[in-house]
């Protein structure tokens, strides 16, 4: 009798309280109606062995789901899950390094910069892992919420529109040429980051520098290579550019393929960026007079008109070659869908 | 290989278990007599997966249930409610379709 009595509880501890006394009840009658009138031991244990395992009859009871994230959510979690830690992943580290930059004091020399950075990209390695940390405990919990309320995945689906081949037509099979990775986004975006925070840091970082007294810490700016003023006043610009780019990057992001939009885009970016560095590299009130006369000084069969053209020639071309090549990617239709679509 | 093989079994034979229960419940049961009764028609169905297979077809509302006190053991019996009654003949119907589909097949 007692076996019985341990092996009920074992099995209703792991209930609500409710229904507790309920199971109990039921379980004591089963089990003497399961056993012979007049009944041993041994026909004890041959009944509980029939009901089995107390733990796995009382999860059969509770009848609760035994996973955090069932399989109607699992896809969705894991999309989310990808998505919500790239973002916030590039956007802390972007977030850090600007503000990094903005903030940096002391004398702005080239080599104590480049140990500066090297401080700053453990910053964002640290943070990144804190953020990574932070976006898996948070969408998780979430899904789990989401998984236990209940809400069933129909309803998801029946606001969205029912899904017809007609939809395979407009997905136009993305070719594997016309991809754009990931890592080529984030290239871009801190490429423009950085570029953009040298160039509003020029007139400390670049110029002529002399050295002064031993080491690193003798090497001192003696003239800046830019006007500040004028430098400046070309900030709108400027910074209308590293809007266009960083557009452009989220349209990759997104999107993930090149389209004629995109190499529309290309085309136009890459016309004013490179007239803006024309108009710059000519704009002779840009650079520090102090600068082009140690300049000449020092190598004086260098023609400015020369080496600016060249650098002109040099990003002209690079940029022709990736306007074309964007228009040629946005235009490989090599499967027969699209080609099917061509021909009508 | 073995264990591959006794995973389908039981994903296979999981829907019909509920029907055969409820097919028996015509009548009111308790938890035992029903076990004696689908032992008796060759239904192999585990006891630990009975019972708590009852309470949730009450909670469905597919079955109703009530004690009984007045022999000497209390018993807990249960019994198709009207919607219950509803679900077994739909149920009956998809099994004799699906399983004449499958005949003609195999």
């Amino acid at each position: 009798m007692n076996l019985i009595e341990t092996y009920i509880s074992e099995v209703t501890q792991r209930l609500p309280e409710k229904i507790r006394d309920d199971i109990a009840l039921e379980l004591r009658s089963t089990i003497e109606d399961m056993l012979p009138n007049h009944h041993t031991d041994n026909d004890v244990e041959k009944v509980l062995m029939k009901l089995g395992d107390p733990v796995k009859l009382a999860s059969e009871y509770n009848n609760k789901p035994r996973y955090l994230i069932g399989p109607l959510f699992y896809e969705s979690y894991i999309n989310v899950l990808i998505v919500a830690a790239i973002i916030s992943v590039v956007i802390s580290s972007l977030t850090l390094f600007v503000n990094g930059m903005i903030t940096f004091e002391g004398d702005k020399s080239l080599f104590t910069l480049m140990a500066f950075i090297g401080q700053l990209c453990l910053k964002m390695l640290l943070t990144s892992l804190n953020v990574l940390f932070q976006v898996f405990f948070w969408v998780t919990i979430v899904f789990i919420v989401i998984e236990r309320a209940g809400i069933s995945n129909g309803d998801l689906y029946n606001k969205k529109k029912a899904w017809s081949p007609s939809d395979l037509y407009q997905l136009k099979k993305v070719v594997k040429k016309r991809q754009i990775p990931k890592a080529e986004v984030f290239f871009s975006l801190f490429w423009t980051v950085l570029w953009a925070t040298l160039l509003f840091n020029a007139s400390e970082m670049f110029g002529w520098y002399e050295q002064t007294g031993k080491g690193l810490e003798g090497l001192k700016l003696k003239a800046p290579l830019f006007n500040d003023d004028v430098l400046f006043s070309y900030a709108p610009f400027i910074v209308l550019l590293i809007l266009i780019e960083v557009g452009m990057a989220f349209y990759k992001f997104f999107i993930g393929r090149w389209t004629n939009l995109l190499a529309s885009l290309n085309l136009i970016y890459h016309f004013f960026s490179v007239g803006l560095l024309c108009f710059m590299l000519t704009d002779k009130t840009l650079y520090n007079v102090a600068f082009t006369d140690k300049f000449n000084n020092t190598v004086p069969n260098v023609p400015t008109f020369w080496l600016v053209s060249t650098i002109a020639t040099v990003v002209a071309v690079f940029s022709i070659i990736d306007i074309i090549s964007g228009f040629i990617k946005a235009n490989k239709s090599n499967t027969a869908i699209d080609q099917w679509i061509k021909n009508g | 290989m073995s264990e591959l093989i006794f995973s389908l079994k039981t994903e296979l034979r999981r829907g019909t278990l509920t029907l055969a229960v409820l097919s028996q419940l015509q009548t009111p049961q308790y938890g035992y007599s029903l076990a004696q009764r689908l032992e008796e028609n060759n239904v192999s169905i585990d006891q630990s997966t009975l019972y708590p297979l009852l309470r949730r077809l009450e909670k469905q509302e597919l079955l109703t249930s009530e004690w009984d006190t007045t022999e000497n053991r209390p018993r807990k019996y249960y019994l198709l409610s009207e919607f219950g009654q509803e679900v077994f003949r739909q149920l009956k119907e998809e099994w004799q379709k699906t399983s004449m589909q499958l005949n003609s097949m195999l």
